[in-house]
């Protein structure tokens, strides 16, 4: 499985000239006839909307309103997955039909990317540039922030426009950066992991990636629309007030909704179904535990966010009036639906960043995971008692009194789970033959960044503290801390790590090495004065504060801008190495016992040539018993025959 | 099966991924009714956290309710809808094979026809949809119901016309409903997950009609 950058060998058929090729790719449906598609059914239900509500003016003389706009996104995004072709196959369906399926193929030209593939490989990359670059524009509204806050008197953005960045770019990580590990490793790997040669629901897969495109798009798009004051958490009366631009984030959040629902739904089918034989559930890997954890605290969450966003737009849209109490609605509504879902959703961010830091860790300390029944029993406790501490984001806003103390008390149970990964990883490393390469050096920062938002989390959870704290920036370096500091840092390692296998080359540890120290000191010294800045004060989302932070402040900056500079670092490098040099690795460089790593450089297109049986672990390392992990070539059985 | 040549064990790889399909069916429908089920979850946390707040007695100030005629019909048939899919899966498995073909069809315009009642009903409400609370709610629930609902007509449409198309495939060998073929049994995962699903969503309407019609 590799990229061709250089040649285009078609799409669809092999050997065909490149013109016809190209033709028929455009034909099939892809990125260019959706957006044409899209743009249609945008202007087609901006229209609608306008001829049934026209008088609900939202901005005065703008022809626009809520429902001019929600009508034209959602048929921008029916027209979206019409002209990508994937609409093909449900309407064939209601003839008793069926859609072929695109052949898989050894390799793919550079086109293929950007139509809708079912190829879990192709999907995987699709997810891993596009959930890069929704970072790094995620990023660059933080050094927004960063420069505004430079200064407590001179200011770069009105107040109305600082507020609209910090909710785009919290917005913008919380919500797209919940696929930042399922969406490419998930897909890419999982199957291999477990031994299969496809996914359950590789129309589901396909369609989980291309709803975070228009996601993104709408989501950047409240930038001109005048944004939405609420913030990503989107708290009523402010978000039912806003303008047009509350109304992209209600919707793009709502297509992410889709996404996770469908991805979730697709990994958890084949998780279940598809492992080769002899793959038991304790054979299973770290990531994929992780990913099945994940996905089913996705499924019992997601919809509940659906519900809170649905009531925000028909607040917004049709003029119900849940969210508004003078008639007998709550704006408090909103709180419980959104919480409900918003904090599992901290651990659909922080589980696979653990389950992929235990996946990698035992690889470079040559030892088996420490306890790995312990990790699978973390995994499930934090995802099981996420679902009961959602009201300590409620603790400051009117909850009853009398039930703070369940939820601090449920709060600070998880600590109890998070702390079961923790010490996993740390039993993982004790005494292991450790190898510091890049990705090493990641999964390590992954530990020294967790312990710091981990602990202050405990604090959090305190209802004196958290009266104290709320709403300040020692809140805000807590969840980077253990968001940006634990999952981003697990993203990277495992990006040095799985290059080889995702695109036959392997990074210069030499430039990685820089990347990792410059990323590491620049993290800590951003968010670890915002500790003490938070604790001296200075409130989130105001984009003034006292003169006496401001050294504190500049100092935050500038360890920012170092920061975004490590990360430019790594995208110029990582595509110069991809695109130029490619530098060529062997099958199986970090020597790892993964079956996925079994399969050889590049990945074949059914994976596996015959269905493996699994013999063992992947994780025996240092045992000199230990026999391979699956014989890769069982006999098979004619095709056909009676079984 | 084949003869073993050697000590290793023996797979058929188009038996095992067959196997593995009709496993994920089974698997993604029960997790569809789990979706389902959340979703309206949500909707019956509004209802009930709304009533109980009562904000400014503007819950339901005059208890008015939707058209409870038109709510009880959306009740019957969908109750009606996965009765009769029901039995006539039952008769499938049995190898009637025409039996469950008029059942599905039956169950297919049934659960159309509550889908647009349930729309139509949004067109007759007594009050506006920010008149009181209760109104919100129910004014919010309606479009997910037909949509929930019109989603379950789709899936018995495509069953029964899935049906229609691979009937013949599978005449020879006992039909679609007793045939070993895989074409058959993914048919028959497909019809038990449609089975599956219409029941959870006849469940809701029970629990809904209870929640807005009678406890209101």
């Amino acid at each position: 499985m590799a990229i061709d950058m250089s040649q285009s060998t078609g799409v669809g058929q092999s050997g065909g000239a490149g013109g016809s090729s190209a033709a028929r790719w455009f034909a099939r449906g892809n990125i260019f006839t959706a957006t044409l598609f899209g743009a249609g059914g945008w202007f087609f239900g901006h229209w609608w909307g306008n001829v049934i509500a026209g008088h609900y003016t939202s901005v005065q003389n703008s022809g626009t309103n809520d429902v001019s706009w929600l009508l034209g996104a959602i048929f921008a995004v029916v027209a979206w997955f019409i002209g990508l072709g994937a609409l093909n196959h449900p309407i064939a369906k209601l003839w008793g039909g069926e859609a072929p399926m695109a052949e898989k193929k050894q390799k793919y030209s550079i086109m293929e990317y950007f139509s809708y593939s079912t190829d879990h490989k192709v999907v995987g990359i699709q997810y891993l540039f596009a959930m890069l670059m929704y970072f790094f524009v995620a990023g660059l509204l933080a050094l927004g922030i960063r420069t505004e806050l430079l200064s407590p008197t001179y200011h770069i953005w009105g107040p109305d426009t600082y507020i609209e960045i910090v909710g785009e770019h919290g917005t913008m990580m919380m919500m797209m950066m919940t696929s930042i590990i399922m969406g490419p490793f998930g897909n890419f790997l999982v199957p291999l992991m477990i031994g299969s040669k496809r996914m359950a629901f590789p129309r589901l897969e396909a369609a989980s990636f291309w709803f975070t495109v228009p996601a993104f798009f709408f989501l950047l798009s409240a930038l001109w629309q005048g944004g939405f004051q609420s913030g990503w958490t989107g708290y009523a009366p402010l978000s039912i007030q806003g303008g047009v631009g509350q109304d992209a984030y209600l919707f793009s959040f709502t297509l992410m909704a889709l996404s996770m629902l469908a991805a979730s739904t697709n990994m958890v089918a084949t998780i279940i179904n598809y492992r080769a034989p002899g793959m038991r559930w304790s054979r299973l890997s770290v990531l994929t535990w992780g990913m099945i954890t994940t996905a089913f605290t996705m499924i019992l969450s997601v919809p509940v966010l659906i519900d809170g966003l649905y009531v925000m737009g028909m607040d917004r849209a049709v003029q119900t009036s849940m969210l508004y109490g003078q008639h007998g609605g709550s704006p408090f509504l909103w709180e419980n639906l959104f919480w409900f879902f918003g904090h599992p959703e901290v651990y659909l961010l922080a589980l696979p960043g653990f389950a992929i830091t235990t996946e990698i860790l035992p690889v470079f300390a040559r030892k088996p995971v420490f306890a790995l029944k312990t990790s699978i029993a973390g995994m499930i406790g934090v995802a099981t008692l996420s679902f009961f501490v959602w009201q300590h984001h409620l603790f400051n806003s009117g909850m009853n009194p009398d039930m703070r103390p369940l939820f601090m008390l449920s709060t600070e149970l998880i600590s109890i789970p998070t702390g079961f990964l923790y010490l996993v990883g740390m039993g993982t490393v004790w005494r292991g033959r450790l190898r510091f390469n890049v990705p090493m050096l990641f999964m390590l920062a992954v530990f020294f960044n967790f312990l710091w938002g981990g602990i202050t989390g405990v604090y959090n959870s305190d209802v004196p503290v958290d009266a104290l704290i709320h709403g300040s920036f020692f809140v805000m370096a807590h969840f980077h801390f253990t968001i940006m500091g634990q999952l981003m840092f697990a993203v990277f390692g495992a990006i040095y790590y799985y290059t080889p296998l995702f695109f036959g080359i392997k990074l210069s540890e030499k430039l990685g090495k820089i990347h990792f120290w410059t990323m590491f000191v620049a993290f800590n010294s951003t968010f670890l004065p915002l500790f003490i800045v938070g604790w001296l004060g200075q409130p989130r989302r105001v984009f003034e504060y006292a003169a006496r932070l401001q050294t504190l402040n500049q100092w935050v900056s500038i360890s920012a801008y170092v920061l975004g500079l490590s990360l430019a670092f790594f995208v110029v490098t990582f595509i110069w190495q991809l695109v130029v040099t490619r530098p060529k690795s062997e099958p199986n460089p970090w020597d790892s016992r993964g079956l996925e790593w079994q399969v050889g450089i590049p990945v074949p297109k059914d994976n596996f040539d015959r269905i493996p049986v699994i013999l063992s672990s992947p994780y025996e390392y240092g045992n000199p018993n230990a026999g391979p992990m699956a014989d890769l070539s069982p006999t098979v059985a004619s095709v056909g025959s009676d079984a | 099966m084949a003869s073993n040549v050697d000590e290793r064990p023996v797979i058929d790889e188009e038996a095992y991924y067959h196997d593995a399909s009709l496993g994920a069916t089974w698997t993604a429908s029960r997790t569809a009714v789990a979706m389902v089920a959340t979703l309206y979850g949500g909707i019956a946390f509004a209802f009930f956290y709304l009533r109980s707040l009562n904000s400014n007695g503007q819950w339901n100030p005059n208890h008015i309710t939707a058209s409870t005629i038109i709510g009880t019909t959306i009740l019957v048939l969908m109750v009606v809808a996965a009765l009769v899919n029901y039995f006539g899966a039952r008769r499938l498995r049995r190898g009637m094979v025409v039996d469950w073909q008029v059942a599905a069809a039956f169950t297919a315009l049934f659960v159309l026809v509550a889908g647009g009642m349930q729309i139509w009903e949004l067109t007759r409400l007594p009050f506006q949809p920010s008149s009181f609370g209760y109104a919100s709610v129910f004014v919010a629930f309606g479009p997910v119901n037909a949509f929930a609902i019109l989603l379950s007509a789709y899936w018995a449409e495509t069953a029964v016309m899935q049906s229609v198309r691979i009937k013949k495939l599978a005449i020879t060998d006992g039909g679609l409903g007793l045939s070993s073929l895989p074409v058959a049994e993914k048919f028959r995962a497909n019809v038990d997950g449609l089975s599956f699903f219409l029941n959870g969503m006849a469940l809701i309407t029970i629990v809904f009609y209870v929640i807005f019609y009678v406890i209101a």
